[in-house]
C-alpha cells in the first residue's frame, strides 16, 4: 500500500519592526522592508503615512496608526 | 603575450562614493548655539570638497553620515576623530554609493525632540540601535529610519 503524506509549507510569519525616531515619530519595517510611517501632530493626533509616504488617515491612538499602516500595505494599495 | 589584467576595484576609482556613519560622544554638552557654530563650519568645508551628509545631536551623542569622494571621506573621518570637542567615535557602517542621499545637503540637520519616556515595550530606538548594536542589518534599518525623518522634517520646515 502506498501512503503519500501530504505536507503543507507554510511561510514564517514575520513580524513588522516598528522604531521610534523621535518623540511620536514611529517608521514601520518588515524584513528590511519599508512599510509606512507615523507622525504626531500633537494634541493625540497621529498620522499615518504607506510605504510611498502617502498619507492614509489620522487616528487617536498609535495602535491604530500602525494597523492602518499595515492595512494599506497587506490591501495592496501601498503596493 | 596577452597583456596583464588588473582588476580595478571601487577604492581604485579616484570618483568613487563612500558613506560613511559614525557615533561619538560630545566631550561637553552642545548648545543650540555651539552646534550651528559646527554645522557652519562643516557647511562651508564640506560645500568646498564635495561632501553631503546629516548630523544627528540627541543627549550630546553625535551620528553623523558622510558621503562624498571615498578619499575625502576618509581624510574627513581621520579629522573627525581627532577633534577634541567629541570622543568615542565609532564607525557604524561605510558603503560605496552608486548616488547620493543627501546630495542637496552639505550637512543636513534638523533638531531631534528628546523622548519624554521610555520606548514602549515593542518599539526599537533607531538611535539606541545605531549606538549599541554592531550588526550591520540593524545599523542600516535605523539609518533608514534617521533619514526617512529628517527628509520628513526637512519637508515640512519644522
Amino acid at each position: 500500500m502506498n501512503v503519500r503524506a501530504t505536507v503543507t509549507e507554510h511561510s514564517p510569519v514575520i513580524e513588522p519592526t516598528w522604531a521610534r525616531v523621535e518623540a511620536d515619530f514611529y517608521v514601520g519595517s518588515r524584513a528590511g522592508e519599508f512599510l509606512g510611517y507615523i507622525d504626531g501632530k500633537g494634541g493625540g493626533a497621529f498620522r499615518a503615512y504607506d510605504t510611498f509616504s502617502r498619507p492614509v488617515g489620522e487616528f487617536d491612538t498609535v495602535r491604530d496608526a500602525m494597523h492602518a499602516v499595515l492595512a494599506a500595505t497587506s490591501n495592496g494599495s501601498a503596493l | 603575450m596577452a597583456p596583464e589584467t588588473q582588476m580595478v576595484t571601487e577604492t581604485d576609482r579616484p570618483t568613487a562614493l563612500l558613506s560613511a556613519v559614525y557615533a561619538s560622544v560630545a566631550t561637553r554638552e552642545f548648545s543650540r548655539d555651539q552646534l550651528d557654530d559646527l554645522l557652519r563650519q562643516s557647511r562651508r568645508n564640506n560645500g568646498a570638497s564635495d561632501v553631503t551628509g546629516m548630523l544627528l545631536y540627541r543627549d550630546g551623542r553625535f551620528i553623523q553620515v558622510l558621503e562624498g569622494p571615498e578619499k575625502t571621506v576618509r581624510d574627513l573621518l581621520a579629522v573627525i576623530k581627532s577633534d577634541p570637542r567629541h570622543e568615542k567615535v565609532r564607525v557604524l557602517l561605510e558603503e560605496h554609493l552608486t548616488e547620493r542621499t543627501f546630495a542637496d545637503w552639505t550637512m543636513g540637520y534638523e533638531p531631534i525632540r528628546v523622548p519624554s519616556s521610555p520606548v514602549a515595550p515593542g518599539f526599537r530606538d533607531s538611535f539606541d540601535d545605531l549606538e549599541s548594536d554592531d550588526d550591520p542589518t540593524t545599523t542600516r534599518r535605523a539609518i533608514r529610519e534617521l533619514t526617512l525623518w529628517f527628509r520628513v522634517r526637512a519637508a515640512s520646515g519644522s
